[in-house]
């Protein structure tokens, strides 16, 4: 495929339309996705994949997160790249769908039965019909937090991929927060214009639209913050940045899209909470606090 | 729904900035840095000269046409000045409504004689313009002014009354908005003339602010003689052309704002680790956790600017996302006065210079701050328009 003719943006609608046509059976959604073309979209041509920049995953990201897609696929996308040196048959396999995989971050691993390998923060390529593997919570019903460890090693990542690769995670973990809270606001938006309390939609009060207003601030500048992360700022802190600033505004919009739904919102009737889970599941994943201090413990060095 | 991030690389004008930068750091004054031990605040005739100076050197006026004394360059560059200005604690324009405000409004709606007249004078600084808007009848609901231009002859005569015109007093023009009608036809009969300050029955009183500053003044218009040739477009057309021009100035004056913002948080945590007893606090989680805020916010705040430019650059609409960008800014920088000032408050009786000179800066700033939610449109008025204008909310009713 010609990279000159693509624009990352065409990849939203395809992506999107692949995810909610998912199969049901786990182990084959992997090769659904592969066959749509999403596993391999930063993989090297020599294992199968289209070799295209960071920028390209970014709106499959936003797919997923607007699917709730139950596949690591960012880690996958990821991995499938990252892994074409060292290991080039799994690189393809993560590209055909024959395999999925996971990566582990400071908070665990995102996992689902689909996955077959995981890399833990050491840098080891594990499979994991042979790891050990704890559940850590169960806040992301789709794709929950575990610990792995064990398993057998292989190969490996250097610490410099293993850096590029947490780098571009966050990138597109910024990505699927983007996608799951623009869901969030299109939904409330549908809610408070329709319901009628008081013999008026909601909407027609002041108190509502200036809460719609301020979720639409959080969403827009987390759009603004992952925008300006990809591009060219000359700053190594701005992906940093960009993710806390997606975990604020992701977590600010899908709690006010359930707070504006009133008492529906509290409940499994609307998917809400599922949105909710899953950036509060990404948010853990990434170590968010511990990130946010050392933001700011780097910060203070360079000056003292 | 605008469904994509669309990462698509800024164009940093690189080389622009390192002039910029140049230019800055061989010709600033002693005494104009505000986070210099040596700071003393430079009064009127200093600023008027540096200002001067800096459009001499290429740096205001950047993307004014090169007939009225501007640069003939592009917003891309006018970002990469800005950075630069913003990264320095230099003073504020003391010019900022003439050449943010006035200056565009002008090239929008005035004639080839009123911008030849006019537009050099606001970049040689000659002429410090103020904006006359407000009245105490009409803050934030301006079409409700009441100052009334009648005919009179083949010119016309103001009467009314203006309010919180910053800088009034050492102004040489005035930016005044009036009506031909009544206050009922709302944004009907709006006219805009070039008001020179020094006319007969101009009256101008200060207003001491929450900073203890007398920058702040009202302005009363009695029976003030005004020429033809000082209006500024037709009735009504000018006006509305103007709305569309605040509406990209909203998005795009003070793009040094971001770039500030990070000087000043740089400035308190060097002040307060020059400390031994604050040193510590820089330790704790809390504060660690409220800089990180910091950080976040300032980048926020410069993804705004830096894609509201590249937008503008390539010919897009900005619509009413400086909205967003107001609103953030002028929250999350009064979330950071509140971390400075809690952080100066803590410093010794006995702290030294750079501490002291901290302090000074912040608890000033703090008071100041509170004037970024007011200003420019309130934030209660911004989320009306976010609703409104960017949600496209439907009324309801």
């Amino acid at each position: 495929m010609d990279s000159d003719d693509l624009k990352p943006e065409d990849f939203f609608d395809a992506a999107l339309a692949a995810m909610q046509a998912l199969p049901t059976e786990p182990r084959a959604r992997a090769a659904h996705l592969a066959e749509a073309g999403l596993t391999g979209v930063l993989a090297p041509e020599a294992v199968g994949g289209m070799a295209l920049p960071l920028a390209f995953a970014v709106p499959v990201a936003q797919a997923a997160g607007r699917a709730l897609l139950p596949v690591p696929l960012s880690e996958t996308m990821l991995l499938a790249r990252a892994l074409a040196p060292v290991a080039p048959d799994l690189a393809a396999a993560l590209c055909t769908g024959e395999a999925a995989a996971t990566l582990q971050g400071a908070g665990g691993a995102a996992l689902s039965d689909t996955c077959t390998h995981a890399v833990l923060e050491t840098g080891a390529v594990v499979t994991l019909a042979d790891a050990e593997v704890t559940p850590l919570g169960a806040l992301d019903l789709e794709l929950p937090l575990a610990r792995i460890s064990g398993g057998t090693v292989v190969a490996r990542l250097d610490p410099a991929a293993m850096a590029a690769l947490t780098r571009d995670a966050r990138a597109l973990a910024c990505a699927e927060i983007l996608g799951a809270a623009e869901t969030c606001m299109q939904t409330v938006v549908d809610h408070t214009t329709t319901r009628v309390q008081f013999g008026r939609p909601l909407i027609a009060l002041q108190a509502v639209r200036h809460a719609l207003a301020r979720q639409k601030l959080a969403l827009e500048g987390l759009r603004h913050a992952l925008r300006r992360s990809l591009g060219d700022t000359g700053e190594a802190r701005s992906g940093t940045t960009a993710f806390l600033a997606a975990t604020q505004g992701g977590v600010q919009v899908a709690e006010g899209a359930i707070q504006l739904h009133g008492g529906m919102g509290f409940t499994w009737d609307v998917p809400l909470h599922r949105y909710l889970r899953r950036i509060r599941r990404i948010e853990a994943q990434q170590g968010t606090p511990a990130l946010a201090s050392r933001l700011a413990a780097d910060f203070i060095a360079e000056l003292a | 729904m605008t469904a994509q991030p669309a990462a698509a690389p800024l164009t940093i004008a690189t080389d622009f900035g390192a002039r910029a930068a140049a230019w800055f750091d061989g010709n600033t004054p002693a005494g104009f840095h505000a986070d210099r031990t040596d700071y003393a605040a430079p009064d009127l005739a200093a600023c008027r000269a540096y200002e001067a100076a800096m459009h001499r050197a290429g740096l205001a006026g950047i993307t004014w046409p090169t007939d009225y004394g501007g640069h003939g360059l592009t917003l891309r560059e006018h970002l990469a000045m800005s950075r630069e200005f913003g990264a320095r604690a230099l003073p504020e324009s003391v010019n900022s409504i003439g050449k943010e405000l006035c200056g565009p409004v002008i090239q929008a709606v005035g004639s080839a004689a009123q911008k030849a007249a006019l537009l050099p004078r606001i970049l040689d600084m000659t002429e410090i313009w103020c904006q006359g808007f407000s009245e105490p009848e009409a803050g934030s609901d301006l079409a409700r002014l009441r100052t009334k231009v009648t005919r009179d002859g083949d010119g016309w005569r103001a009467n009314g009354q203006k309010i919180w015109t910053s800088g009034a007093y050492r102004s040489q023009k005035c930016l005044l908005l009036a009506r031909t009608g009544s206050v009922e036809d709302r944004h009907r009969g709006m006219v805009m003339f070039a008001l020179p300050m020094d006319r007969e029955g101009v009256r101008v009183n200060t207003i001491r602010s929450i900073d203890g500053r007398d920058s702040f003044c009202e302005v009363f218009l009695d029976n003030v003689w005004l020429d033809e040739a000082e209006m500024l477009g037709a009735p009504d057309e000018g006006w509305s052309a103007a709305i569309r021009v605040l509406e990209i100035e909203r998005a795009t004056n003070r793009m040094y704002r971001a770039w500030r913002f990070e000087n000043e948080l740089r400035h308190l945590v060097s002040a307060i680790a020059s400390e031994p007893a604050t040193r510590g606090l820089l330790e704790d989680g809390h504060t660690r956790r409220r800089i990180a805020q910091a950080l976040t916010d300032i980048d926020m705040v410069k993804g705004y600017v830096e894609l509201a430019v590249e937008a503008l650059a390539e010919g897009d609409r900005i619509g009413a996302r400086g909205s967003l960008m107001k609103l953030h800014w002028s929250e999350s920088h009064q979330n950071f006065v509140k971390l400075a000032l809690d952080l100066v408050s803590q410093l010794p009786a006995n702290a030294g210079p750079v501490a002291r000179r901290a302090r000074a800066r912040f608890e000033q700033g703090y008071l100041f701050s509170r004037a970024a939610t007011i200003y420019a449109g309130s934030t209660e008025v911004q989320l009306d328009i976010i609703a409104q204008r960017i949600l496209n909310l439907p009324k309801g009713r």
